[in-house]
């Protein structure tokens, strides 16, 4: 049994925890099918009380795991058994905000939504926007290279991370990027951003920041099919428009988000798609009448452009809230991430459909139909026997079926836990022993978050219960 | 490929080169390395206009890849520099985003994924073919810039977008480089959605770019007028292509041309390319050219005056020589200082030390 009086020794006795009681709100994250409980957790202030942290578990070979929120879907801030989980979220400052430079350097503690509310009086505002944005935080949001509902014209987290300090897993405190976002070294700070917490821990983080689209033209459209709604997107890409989002729903997920948030879709709508223009006034009076014209050649039944802001949050609100609607309808499920070219969507739809027959488990659709990005949600209840072993078993035959069609296991979730096992099936034998050597050059113990991301330790306990706490308080919702 | 491979694993160090437009960033290596050029490996491997992506071999020339997306209204949103002369393998290599980066970004966020050889000549895949992809280690944004001293890149894949249209350019003269900055930060955090803010200090010159629907941009423009308070030339088009081409040339200084010119690249702040612009205004035969709202500087000169380069770099960043007589320290404008972490890394990629090695 590890000796912790020396690690209880670098913090008050207020910021260190062995209580198993109160480790329990630390055991999962937003995977809450697996649970480990941690040896200790510990609350550091500073950076340097978490390079001193990480220092430690160097010389005394004890695992780590970084956590901010744990609002990670993939286990990815599942606390590692014999490990101690760093708890950021008392680094939680904007150091410093620089309208003029357009960048602020934030603390990893720090929530995504906190960035845009502190750069809107400056009319700016931080682009990657995951639907957890009001909890999960950046520190979380670099580990995952996170995503959200705007990647195909903004990107994910990484390309509006220019700059990162970071404390690695062998103890050296690095410094990686700048405040400018031309280079002319390496990219590290790209390499570091969804490394998944196995390289180290990021202390500051400088983030670039754009001024914020100055109109939105959003339009909710009804189709009497999946294909309908995926014909459309292509007509869109097609004609050259570049939207900020895409999204489509199915039936079964309009069904549960009418039931949560009675968002008001069209009535009978196997599909809906939400297209939203964004830019210069100028711009989208002239997109949008490109964009009214295609969407008339496209069989819609229903069609309603919001007028306002409010009608604009009114018919996200629908979409962001899928995730956690579905959950009303199932007591448990698996959400998935994969990937497929978006010509092959219609097709991976019904090959999902068959998956779904065959088990007897109903899957609902929800996917950001810009870049491919699925997100089948498996519904099951584990109170049948056998029944989260099927939908494990589904949700391998999807991801399967993603790799197979040319694209990835995991659009912005990141491989965490979840997938590891399939990381070898979508790189062979040679890139996966390069990942570790790789990841061996920054932690040779491999002690920053081990048993993620590569297949190989045991898996903790399984045990399944549903929605994640926030999401059933309705603080948070999935994308 | 086979060939490459056996090359990598021989007897011989190696530095792997495109079609060695920037002769700085290898010629240092020239008595120690086999230079080995990927031109041959050259050509589309596959295109989907409607997927927004391409996959390409590392030694197709940058001006084939742009005219076969233009054929399909689509582009490199990242700009490459030096896009008639380079392969587009050296221009990830060297990290060359141009002026039209400030719309939707460099290099970096558009890479997508990379075949690469490691040290030891083995075939390892990074990234992905498709615009989202969360997993494995993102390599292929360490490897902008790496300047082929991390692996052998062999094909890369990018994320490409919808030509946005027409260029307008507006040019403005600036009472000075501080008035310069000022107009350069309200261009940049403004509606506009501009395409390019860039700068010229030696004619005090700031151009802003914009790209789309002629009617757009026109509506765009007056407003750009109004609110920026000064009046702007527009362009003709010939004007506008022509300048735009002599910086993807480096050239835009016309009287500073030749062999005896010294080309180099600096990341900057706004504040530290002010200090570029000050330093080059005492000297004659010296010209720098702010890009992407002053984030990148541009830097010409003639060579004589390379000696007094270190008298600034004190006060800004580094630089990447791109041309001319000077190698500078391994193609920098001043010393690398390599990290631990740098050192473990270049060695996971490059056990046996085949490539370039970290000499600090």
């Amino acid at each position: 049994m590890t000796d912790l009086d020396s690690l209880r020794r670098l913090f008050p006795p207020e910021r260190f925890s062995l209580d198993l009681a109160f480790q329990a709100a630390f055991e999962s994250d937003g995977l809450t099918a697996f649970r480990e409980k941690p040896l200790a957790v510990v609350f550091p202030e500073t950076a340097n009380e978490v390079v001193e942290t990480v220092r430690w578990c160097h010389d005394n070979e004890i695992p780590f795991v970084a956590r901010g929120s744990g609002t990670s879907l993939s286990g990815g801030s599942l606390p590692v058994a014999d490990g101690i989980v760093i708890a950021l979220n008392r680094l939680n400052k904007i150091l410093r905000l620089d309208p003029e430079q357009r960048i602020a350097v934030v603390q990893p503690g720090v929530v995504n939504l906190a960035v845009s509310n502190a750069a809107a009086p400056h009319g700016l505002y931080y682009a990657p926007d995951p639907s957890s944005q009001t909890i999960c935080t950046i520190g979380g949001n670099v580990a995952f290279n996170s995503g959200g509902a705007h990647c195909l014209k903004y990107g994910m987290t990484a390309n509006h991370v220019i700059g990162i300090q970071a404390v690695l897993a062998t103890g050296e405190v690095v410094s990686m990027g700048s405040e400018s976002v031309e280079t002319i070294e390496p990219d590290y700070t790209g390499l570091f951003c969804g490394s998944e917490g196995l390289f180290g821990v990021a202390l500051e983080i400088t983030l670039r920041l754009l001024p914020k689209p100055e109109k939105f033209h959003t339009v909710l459209v009804g189709y009497r099919s999946l294909k309908d709604a995926g014909d459309a997107v292509s007509a869109v890409i097609d004609a050259g428009l570049l939207p900020g989002a895409m999204e489509i729903m199915d039936a079964l997920s309009i069904e549960a988000a009418e039931a949560a948030v009675a968002c008001g879709y069209p009535p009978g709508a196997e599909a809906v798609l939400i297209v939203e223009l964004e830019g210069p006034r100028e711009k989208l009076d002239h997109e949008r009448r490109l964009l009214e014209s295609i969407l008339e050649q496209t069989n819609p039944f229903a069609q309603h452009i919001a007028a306002d802001d409010d009608e604009r949050l009114s018919i996200w609100k629908g979409r962001k809230s899928a995730f956690s609607a579905v959950g009303r309808l199932s007591p448990d499920f698996l959400v998935q991430d994969g990937v497929v070219p978006r010509k092959r969507l219609g097709e991976a739809l019904v090959r999902i459909q068959e998956f779904s027959q065959a088990s007897g488990l109903r899957v609902a659709n929800v996917f950001h139909a810009g870049d491919g990005n699925l997100h089948p949600l498996i519904m099951f209840d584990d109170r049948e026997r056998g029944a989260l072993e099927k939908a494990e078993a589904l949700a391998g035959q999807i991801l399967r079926m993603c790799i197979e069609m040319g694209g990835s296991i995991t659009g912005e979730h990141g491989v965490g836990m979840e997938k590891r096992d399939y990381l070898p099936e979508m790189f062979d034998a040679d890139s996966i022993d390069f990942m570790h050597r790789l990841r061996a050059a920054y932690d040779p113990k491999i002690i920053a978050n081990p048993g993620k991301m590569f297949p190989g330790a045991e898996a903790p306990a399984l045990s399944t219960h549903g929605l994640h706490p926030l999401e059933k308080a309705g603080v948070i919702s999935r994308e | 490929m086979d060939d490459l491979k056996d090359i990598v694993r021989g007897k011989y160090r190696i530095v792997p080169v495109g079609n060695q437009s920037k002769p700085p960033l290898s010629r240092s290596f020239a008595q120690t390395h086999r230079l080995v050029s990927l031109r041959e490996l050259s050509g589309v491997i596959e295109y989907e206009p409607s997927e927004f992506t391409i996959t390409v071999w590392a030694g197709t020339p940058v001006r084939e890849i742009i005219s076969i997306l233009k054929d399909q209204n689509q582009y490199l949103p990242f700009d490459p520099m030096l896009a008639n002369s380079s392969t587009i393998g050296g221009t990830v290599a060297s990290g060359l985003s141009g002026p039209g980066r400030f719309r939707y970004g460099g290099i970096r966020d558009f890479i997508l994924g990379c075949q690469f050889l490691d040290g030891q000549g083995t075939v390892i895949n990074s990234g992905g073919r498709v615009v989202k992809n969360a997993a494995g280690f993102d390599v292929p944004k360490l490897l902008v810039s790496s300047l082929g001293r991390l692996a052998v890149m062999t094909q890369m894949t990018f994320k490409v977008f919808p030509c946005p249209g027409p260029w307008l350019t507006l040019a403005a003269r600036c009472e000075n480089h501080e008035e310069a900055l000022q107009r350069v930060s309200v261009a940049a955090c403004s509606r506009w959605e501009l395409d390019a803010i860039d700068y010229q200090a030696s004619s005090r010159t700031l151009l802003l770019r914009l790209a789309g629907d002629p009617e757009v941009t026109g509506a765009i423009a007056k407003d750009v007028e109004k609110v920026m308070r000064c009046e702007f030339q527009h362009w003709s088009d010939e004007q506008s292509i022509r300048h735009w081409q002599s910086v993807n040339d480096l050239n835009w200084e016309s009287e500073l041309v030749g062999d005896e010119i010294v080309r180099w690249k600096s990341p900057t702040t706004p504040k530290c390319f002010l200090n570029w612009a000050n330093w080059a205004d005492t000297l004659e035969g010296v010209s720098v050219y702010g890009s992407g709202a002053l984030t990148t500087t541009w830097g010409i000169a003639k060579s004589s005056l390379i000696d007094r380069v270190p008298d600034i770099l004190a006060k800004t960043n580094n630089g990447l020589l791109l041309n001319g007589p000077y190698d500078g320290h391994e193609g920098y404008l001043s010393p690398l200082v390599t990290s631990n972490i740098q050192k473990d890394i270049k060695r996971a990629f490059d056990p046996e030390g085949q490539l370039v090695l970290c000499q600090h």
